[in-house]
C-alpha cells in the first residue's frame, strides 16, 4: 500500500493513509458481517500477548538491563520462536499417535457397528453363527475360533461353527452341559481366560480349575466366552491365539462382552424363529390330520356304503348270470357268460378291498379310553404274529423276541388297538425284508426281525428293528401321511399303516413313535407306552 | 316261504337285495326307514330283519330300541359301516344275533340268511 513513494509522490505522511484505509475496511467487514467473533478474538489476543509479554519479555528485559550486549539476543530470539511454535508442534504429533493408538479400537467399533447391523437380521442359526466367528476373528486377528450351540434336547453344547487355521485336525465337537467349564461360565457370566486359570491350577490345586484348564487347552482357546441372556447360556464362543502373538488385553475383553450381548439376543432371536417354524409346521401337519379325520369319518361311511352298494350289484348280477347260464347255450354266449362272470368277480373282489381301506382309516379316527386294560406284551405280540401268519411265510422270517416276557410289566392300553399295531409292525417289517431279499438277491441274506424292550420311568420302550431294505431319506418325511405307501404295487398296501400306528400310539395311548431308517440297512420303530399300574 | 325284511336308505341296497333273495324263493320286504320297517314288523312277522345303522331318519339301534319294547322275538342282524363299541354294545343288549360290516359280498349274506330263514 505504501508504493507511491515508489513512484516518487512523497507526500507523508497521506501515503500511510492506505494502509489505515485497508485496516479499517478489514476491521468494518469483520464487525458487520461476523466474520470473526470479535470478543474471543480480542481476549484470546490479549491472553496471548499478557502470556508472551510475560514469559518473552521478563528475560528480554533482564538481558537489556543486566547483560548490555547483543549477542545473547540470537538464541532468546530462537527461543522465543520455538516456544510459540511448540504447542503447535505438540499437538499436531499428539494427534497422530493417538490416530495410530487408537487404530485398533476404531477397527473394533466398525465391526461392532457392522456385527450388530448384520447379526440382528440373520434368522438361520447356522448362518449367524459362521458370521460370528467371521466378526470375531476378524476383529481381532484370530488364529481359529469355535462357536458351540446349545443343543436343550440333548443337554450339551454342539459345535455350530468354526474356523481353523490349516492342517489342525480335530475339536471338541462337543461340550457337555454339567461340566465346571459351563458351570463356570454361567457363574461368572464373563470369559475365562486360559492364562489365568492356567496360573492360578498352579497355585491351588482346585480340581475344577484343573478340569477347566484341561478343556480349554484340548480347544486350544486363550480365551472361552459366554453368550448369555440371564442365566440362560445360548451358546459358548472359544477363541483361540492372536495371529500377532499378543495377549488379550482389557480392550479385547470388553469388546467382546458387547459382542456377546449383541450375539446372545440374534441367537435367542433366531432360535425363537426357528422354533416358530416348527412349530408351525408342525401345527400345519396336525391341522392336515385333523380335517383328514373329520373328513374320514364322513367321507368314508359314502364311500363305504357305495362299495356296499356296488357289491350288491355286482353280486345279484354275477347270481343271475350263474343261474342261467347252461350247456345248451352256444359258445358265444357261454363265453360271453364266462367273461361277465370274471367281471363281476373281480368287482366284489375290488369291492372288499376298497372296503378294506375304508375299515383301515375309520377304526382309528375314534378316540377315548374305554377298553383299556393292563396288555401283556407277549401274548398281543404273538396275537398279531398269528394274524400274520396268511401273508408270511413263517420259515422265511427269523423273529427273535430278545426279552424276558416275565419280566416286563404290562401296558396301559388298548389290545384290539395293539394287536393292530403289531400287525402292522410285523407286516411293514416282513414287506422291507422281502422287497430286499427280492431286489438285492444278497447272498446269505437272513430276514430278520427283533424286538426288544426296555423299562423307563412309567413307560416300556419296545423297539421292532429289521434289517430290510429301508427308507430312502427323501420317503421319511411323508412315511406317516394316510394314503402314502412305497410298497411296490399299491395293491400291497393301503398306505395307512403307519398312520395308523402314529394315531393308535400317540392319540389314543399318548404314546410316542419313533422312527429310524437307514436304506440298505434296516428300520427300527421305537414305540413308547405307558405302563398299567 | 321265510320271510325278509331289508332296511335300507339305499335304493340300490334294496333293489338289489330283493332281487337276489327272492331268486331262492324268499319273501322280501324293503324298507327306506324306520317307522316303515316297523309298522312292516307287526304286519307281516318277517323270520329275519337285516337293519341298516346309519339311517336318516331313524337309526338302526333306534329302530331295535323301539322294537323290543313290544317285540323279543323278531331276529335282526344290524349292518353297519364301523365298528362303534357303544353301538355294538347296545345292539348286543337289545339282543342282535349278529353284528355284520358293509361292504357285504352277496354269497356271504346269503349263507347268513339261510341258516336263519331254515
Amino acid at each position: 500500500m505504501d508504493f507511491l513513494s515508489n513512484y516518487g509522490f512523497e507526500f507523508y505522511p497521506i501515503g500511510v493513509i492506505f494502509i489505515l484505509i485497508y485496516l479499517f475496511v478489514q476491521a468494518i467487514a469483520i464487525i458487520k458481517y461476523r466474520l470473526l467473533d470479535v470478543k474471543v478474538a480480542v481476549t484470546r489476543l490479549g491472553i496471548f500477548l499478557s502470556v508472551y509479554t510475560l514469559v518473552l519479555g521478563i528475560p528480554f528485559w533482564i538481558g537489556f538491563k543486566l547483560l548490555n550486549s547483543g549477542t545473547w539476543l540470537i538464541p532468546i530470539t530462537l527461543m522465543g520462536f520455538f516456544a510459540t511454535a511448540g504447542p503447535f508442534i505438540y499437538l499436531y504429533i499428539q494427534k497422530r499417535a493417538e490416530d495410530r493408538l487408537l487404530q485398533e479400537q476404531r477397527r473394533y467399533q466398525t465391526t461392532l457397528r457392522q456385527a450388530s447391523a448384520g447379526m440382528g437380521r440373520i434368522k438361520d442359526l447356522k448362518k449367524l453363527l459362521n458370521l460370528i466367528v467371521y466378526i470375531v476373528t476378524r476383529a481381532v486377528h484370530l488364529e481359529h475360533a469355535l462357536v458351540y450351540v446349545n443343543d436343550k434336547a440333548k443337554n450339551q453344547f454342539v459345535l455350530g461353527a468354526f474356523k481353523r487355521r490349516t492342517k489342525q485336525a480335530n475339536f471338541l465337537t462337543v461340550i457337555p452341559y454339567n461340566c465346571p467349564l459351563v458351570e463356570c461360565l454361567i457363574e461368572s457370566s464373563g470369559p475365562v481366560v486360559y492364562e489365568e486359570v492356567k496360573q492360578r491350577t498352579q497355585d491351588y490345586t482346585d480340581p475344577k480349575l484343573m478340569a477347566i484348564e484341561k478343556m480349554v487347552a484340548q480347544m486350544e482357546g486363550a480365551i472361552v466366552f459366554p453368550i448369555l441372556i440371564e442365566k440362560n447360556l445360548l451358546a459358548i464362543v472359544v477363541l483361540g491365539k492372536k495371529k500377532s502373538g499378543q495377549l488379550y488385553g482389557e480392550d479385547d475383553l470388553s469388546v467382546f462382552s458387547i459382542l456377546a450381548n449383541q450375539a446372545a439376543l440374534a441367537i435367542e432371536n433366531a432360535q425363537f424363529y426357528e422354533n416358530m417354524k416348527k412349530t408351525q409346521e408342525q401345527l400345519f401337519q396336525a391341522e392336515k390330520m385333523a380335517t383328514i379325520g373329520t373328513m374320514a369319518d364322513g367321507l368314508s361311511h359314502q364311500i363305504n356304503n357305495r362299495f356296499h352298494a356296488l357289491g350288491f350289484i355286482a353280486g345279484d348280477a354275477l347270481d343271475t348270470v350263474q343261474m342261467n347260464k347252461n350247456e345248451q347255450m352256444s359258445d358265444k354266449l357261454k363265453g360271453v357268460m364266462a367273461d361277465l362272470e370274471k367281471a363281476l368277480k373281480r368287482v366284489q373282489e375290488n369291492v372288499v378291498q376298497g372296503g378294506e381301506v375304508v375299515q383301515g382309516l375309520l377304526r382309528y379316527t375314534r378316540k377315548g379310553d374305554e377298553g383299556f386294560t393292563a396288555v401283556d406284551f407277549d401274548k398281543a405280540f404273538k396275537f398279531a404274529l398269528e394274524m400274520t401268519q396268511f401273508k408270511i411265510k413263517t420259515q422265511e422270517l427269523k423273529v427273535v423276541r430278545s426279552y424276558d416276557p416275565a419280566a416286563i410289566p404290562k401296558i396301559k392300553g388298548n389290545a384290539t388297538q395293539l394287536q393292530e399295531v403289531f400287525f402292522n409292525l410285523i407286516d411293514n417289517g416282513y414287506d422291507a425284508m422281502m422287497q430286499r431279499k427280492n431286489e438285492k438277491k444278497e447272498p446269505g441274506y437272513q430276514p430278520t426281525l427283533t424286538i426288544r424292550i426296555e423299562q423307563l420311568d412309567g413307560e416300556v420302550e419296545i423297539v421292532f428293528e429289521d434289517n430290510g431294505i429301508g427308507v430312502k431319506e427323501e420317503d421319511m418325511q411323508k412315511l406317516f401321511t394316510p394314503f402314502f405307501t412305497t410298497k411296490l404295487s399299491s395293491k400291497k398296501g393301503t398306505g395307512l399303516g403307519l398312520y395308523v400306528i402314529k394315531k393308535v400310539i400317540e392319540d389314543n395311548h399318548k404314546g410316542k413313535v419313533e422312527m429310524s431308517s437307514r436304506y440298505m440297512v434296516g428300520t427300527q420303530m421305537k414305540l413308547r407306552l405307558p405302563v398299567a399300574i | 316261504m321265510a320271510k325278509l325284511l331289508i332296511v335300507d336308505d339305499e335304493s340300490d341296497i334294496r333293489e338289489f337285495a330283493a332281487s337276489f333273495f327272492k331268486k331262492r324263493g324268499i319273501t322280501i320286504f324293503t324298507s327306506p326307514g324306520g317307522r316303515q320297517a316297523l309298522d312292516i314288523i307287526a304286519k307281516e312277522k318277517p323270520d329275519l330283519v337285516l337293519l341298516d345303522v346309519r339311517m336318516e331318519e331313524m337309526t338302526g339301534v333306534e329302530v331295535l330300541r323301539e322294537l323290543r319294547k313290544t317285540d323279543n322275538s323278531t331276529k335282526v342282524i344290524m349292518v353297519t359301516g364301523v365298528e362303534d363299541e357303544e353301538t355294538i354294545k347296545e345292539a348286543n343288549a337289545l339282543g342282535v344275533i349278529a353284528y355284520i360290516h358293509k361292504p357285504l359280498i352277496l354269497e356271504e349274506l346269503e349263507k347268513i340268511v339261510l341258516i336263519q330263514c331254515r
